[in-house]
Parts: structure tokens; C-alpha cells; sequence
């Protein structure tokens, strides 16, 4: 569909016949030519996935799926004890979520759309704290861990989190990363990845897993079937009703809304395109059930180190150095290392009672053991 | 290698290192600790510290102390890689790290021409 037959006029009556309740405007993104709008995407699915998307018929342009399969109601309530609303963009009077960026002409939705959950989650999780500037370098993520502006995949970038973490912006800036396209990141980038090496990620289609892991961890990562009107989405519950397949999307969900049947996302195509939060756009409210979000791609829910806690070890483990001073205790607790740094009064004192002890607790603060108690 | 030539091999290693006195110690980790080492540890200190550039390291099968009354030589003694491997103790680690690495359920050492440079004692609950 070239662009003079793709109308606003022409998708506003398709809007309105089909009784969906968002609004087109040109954006950013419509003026765009057809070539440099797939730019913008970037999700490579799995075969499994487009089995689904297949099987779904989410592959066939908007007007040809008659027949389309609509598994989700418009209004879905989630499991019991669920609330009917969340918005991490407004939760406790608070914003948890970071700015809106823009990926520009490179296929790497799949980066921004994980370190915007990942920010979203550090703020929410690891910091308790709404204020805190948080900002990541999706370059990093993208370039060093295999993808390319080509397009990429959640569980690699998981895996990727996951194996290494992943510094900030300032180490290896996107725009760095635009010009270079490859892994060329600060020479101390090991040392700027605090706290964002990942304990565990998963992948869920599960709708009631999917709003329970938003209420209880925070912002998840999600993929999407792109069709052409999506392009000039400026703000309401959309659902795609004109156009073909542009390709695919991932995208960060910050929220749902039952009374709404949608998913709240954040999206990465900068601030001249979809719906305003306050002062900024950027963001998008997406129909249950719609372009495969929660049916053919799932949503994955990513764990984030915790900066306190305690818990009971699993292993403890004392390195000795014969040649330096380094003693160090660790414990796995908590699903992650905790260590700290000891004597050698301390070797022959605690670390000897933790190993005779049946059991161990510790505490922890920013992953270092606060307290121990050896249990018999 | 059977329990008998274990300790031959370490009858051998005992009269060569007790001829010179000399000594050294070190374990394997799993991947994700492995990479909690290296945030704590930093790059020139990870190399420095546990030589993994340099040394080999193991899980000790066996781990001994000997300590003679007639004498100052301490030496803690663990079999791995295939070899015993050897470091000398004062008197201070006999009663810390010694005893740690008694209690452990597992031991990893790193060692250079058998020399101990560094222990990880593993508890395993």
C-alpha cells in the first residue's frame, strides 16, 4: 500500500467502521518512506513464533483477515487479586519508567525495548527509588551481545543481560554505536554494569502470568506484528483496521487497564509519534489480544539483583590467596554471589564456624554480606 | 590412578619439596560465579591474584597438613590435576585457612609448578 492510497481520511473511516477507538495524525513515522519505516523495527521472531503468527493468520493484510481470531476480550480481568490498572508511568504518585528515546534507522527495537524494562526495573526493584537517573546503553546490548541493526531477538538480549549485565549510556553512546555497528564499548565497561546482570529471565503466554508479573516485579519486554497504520497512531486503544504486515516489533510494556482491555507499552520511535504522557509522546495502549502481543510473542519478565535482602546461602565459599592479602567470603543467596572481604582473623574465626554450620542466613546490602548467622 | 599411587606420588613430591622447603595452592568455579569473581576482583587484580592467565587449577580430590613438632615446616598438600601440589604454612594459617579447608565439602586450588597460590573452600549446604 503506497502512500497516497494510505490516507488519514481513508484510515479514519476504517477507524470508524470498524468501531476502533484510536486517532490517526501524521507522525514522524508516516512521513516516513516504507523503506525506512521497517528500519524501525527489528524483532526477528522464532519459528515457533511465526508458526502462531501463521496459524493466527496475523500475517495477511488487515482487510483480508475477515476471519481474524480475537482471543482476548476487550475487557479481560485478570486473575483474582489482581488490580484492574497498573501504570508504572503513574504508581504511587510516581513515574518509574525512564524518557522516551528513539532507535532511529536501525533495526534494534529489540535493545531499546529490553533496557527500557530493564530501567523501568532497576528504579522499581533494585533502587526503590522513582528519581533515580537511570540510563543504559542499548548500544552495548545490541552490538556486543550479536545483534545487529539487522534485527534481533528478546531471548538473546536476555541472555545476553543475563551472562554479562550492561553499562551506561555514556560508556558506549547509541549514537557511537550507530556510526561504528560494532561492539566498541569504554575500555572499563566490566567494571559500569552495577547491578545489571540479571539473576533470571522467562518467557510467558500466560495473560494472567503476564499481569501478575507486571503488578509484582514491574515493566515487561513484549513482541509485535507491526501493520501499516500503526504508524500514524497518535493516541487511544489501537487496534490495527487498515494496511498490510510491516514486520515485526518489540516494544517494553509498562502497564494494563481491564476497563480499557489494552496493554500500556513504551515504544521507541522518539517523541513525534503516538500518545502523550504528560507533556511527552511516545507511548501506545494496544488492544488485548492484538498483533500477537499476548498470543503468538509472550512477554518476558526479567529478575533484577536486589540491593538488600538476606536469605539462607546454598554455598559458601572462602578464597584464600597465598600470595596477596585477598580473603573473601561468598555466599549464594537470594539467587545471586554475595561476598565480603575478610581477615585472617576472620578465616580462622567465622569463616571456620560458617563451615562447620548445618545452615547459613545471610544478609546483604548493594551484594555485600552485612551479617551471618551459622546455624547448627 | 589407584589409591596406592596417590600416595607414592605424594611419598615423592614430600622428600623432594622436604629436601628444598619451598611451596604454593587453587579451584575451578562455576560460569556464574565466574563472572561474580570478576566484578569483585578486578581485571589486573583477577590476573594477579589468581594467575588464571598463568595457573592451572583443579578440584582436589585430597587435601593434607603436615606439621612437624621438630620443626617450622607446615605444608598443606592437595591432589589435583592430577598431581599433588604444595604450599607452606605459618603456623597462623594452620589454625585459619587450614582448618577452613578441612571443614570444606569441596576444594579448588590454582597452583604454578605446583605451588599453591590460592584455595577456594566450598560449602556445600
Amino acid at each position: 500500500m503506497d502512500q497516497e492510497e494510505f490516507s488519514l481520511e481513508a484510515l479514519r473511516s476504517s477507524i470508524k467502521e470498524r468501531g476502533a477507538e484510536w486517532e490517526p495524525e501524521e507522525t514522524t513515522l508516516s512521513l516516513l518512506t516504507p523503506s525506512e519505516r521497517v528500519q524501525r523495527l527489528g524483532l526477528l521472531p522464532t519459528n515457533v513464533e511465526l508458526g502462531v503468527v501463521t496459524e493466527l493468520g496475523l500475517d495477511r493484510p488487515i482487510e483480508k483477515q475477515q476471519t481474524r481470531r480475537r482471543p482476548r476480550k476487550s475487557s479481560n480481568p485478570g486473575a483474582v487479586g489482581l488490580p484492574s490498572k497498573i501504570d508504572w508511568r503513574d504508581y504511587d504518585g510516581k513515574n518509574w519508567t525512564t524518557p522516551i528515546r528513539d532507535q532511529g534507522a536501525c533495526g534494534s527495537c529489540v535493545a531499546f525495548g529490553t533496557v527500557a524494562a530493564l530501567e523501568a526495573l532497576l528504579k522499581i526493584r533494585t533502587f526503590k527509588d522513582a528519581g533515580r537517573s537511570v540510563d543504559l546503553s542499548e548500544a552495548h546490548l545490541l552490538f556486543c551481545g550479536g545483534g545487529s541493526c539487522s534485527g534481533w531477538h528478546m531471548n538473546n538480549a536476555c541472555d545476553y543481560l543475563k551472562a554479562n549485565g550492561v553499562p551506561d549510556e555514556a560508556c558506549f553512546p547509541y549514537s557511537h554505536g550507530l556510526s561504528t555497528r560494532s561492539c566498541t564499548p569504554c575500555s572499563d565497561w566490566r567494571n559500569r554494569i552495577d547491578h545489571t546482570k540479571i539473576p533470571s529471565w522467562s518467557n510467558t503466554k500466560d495473560v494472567d502470568q503476564m499481569k501478575t508479573r507486571l503488578v509484582q516485579n514491574g515493566p515487561q519486554i513484549t513482541g509485535m506484528a507491526v501493520y501499516t497504520d500503526f504508524f500514524s497512531y497518535a493516541g487511544g486503544v489501537y487496534e490495527p483496521v487498515s494496511g498490510s504486515l510491516e514486520g515485526y516489533h518489540c516494544v517494553a510494556v509498562v502497564g494494563y487497564d481491564d476497563d480499557s482491555g489494552c496493554w500500556i507499552c513504551k515504544n521507541s520511535w522518539g517523541t513525534g509519534w503516538g500518545e502523550a504522557d504528560g507533556g511527552q509522546r511516545g507511548w501506545f495502549r494496544i488492544k488485548y489480544g492484538e498483533c500477537g502481543i499476548d498470543n503468538a510473542f509472550g512477554m518476558w519478565d526479567m529478575e533484577v539483583p536486589t540491593l538488600e535482602g538476606s536469605g539462607e546461602a546454598k554455598y559458601l565459599l572462602v578464597d584464600y590467596s597465598f600470595t596477596t592479602k585477598v580473603r573473601t567470603l561468598w555466599a549464594y543467596a537470594g539467587d545471586a554471589w554475595r561476598h565480603r572481604s575478610i581477615t585472617d582473623a576472620e578465616v580462622a574465626g567465622i569463616a571456620k564456624l560458617l563451615m562447620e554450620a548445618g545452615r547459613v542466613h545471610v544478609r546483604w546490602k548493594d551484594g555485600e554480606m552485612t551479617f551471618v548467622r551459622a546455624i547448627k | 590412578m589407584s589409591e596406592k599411587e596417590i600416595f607414592e606420588e605424594l611419598e615423592e613430591a614430600a622428600r623432594k619439596l622436604y629436601e628444598e622447603v619451598k611451596v604454593e595452592v587453587a579451584v575451578p568455579a562455576e560460569p556464574e560465579l565466574e563472572a561474580a569473581v570478576r566484578e569483585v576482583y578486578k581485571e589486573p587484580e583477577l590476573v594477579q591474584v589468581l594467575g588464571i592467565a598463568v595457573a592451572e587449577s583443579g578440584t582436589a580430590s585430597r587435601a593434607l597438613v603436615d606439621y612437624f613438632f621438630t620443626s617450622n615446616v607446615r605444608t598443606l598438600w592437595a591432589f589435583a590435576g592430577d598431581g599433588w601440589r604444595h604450599r607452606a604454612l605459618t603456623d597462623a594459617q594452620v589454625a585459619g585457612i587450614a582448618k577452613v579447608i578441612m571443614e570444606a565439602d569441596r576444594l579448588d586450588v590454582w597452583w604454578s609448578d605446583s605451588h599453591i597460590n590460592f584455595a577456594r573452600c566450598w560449602k556445600i549446604f
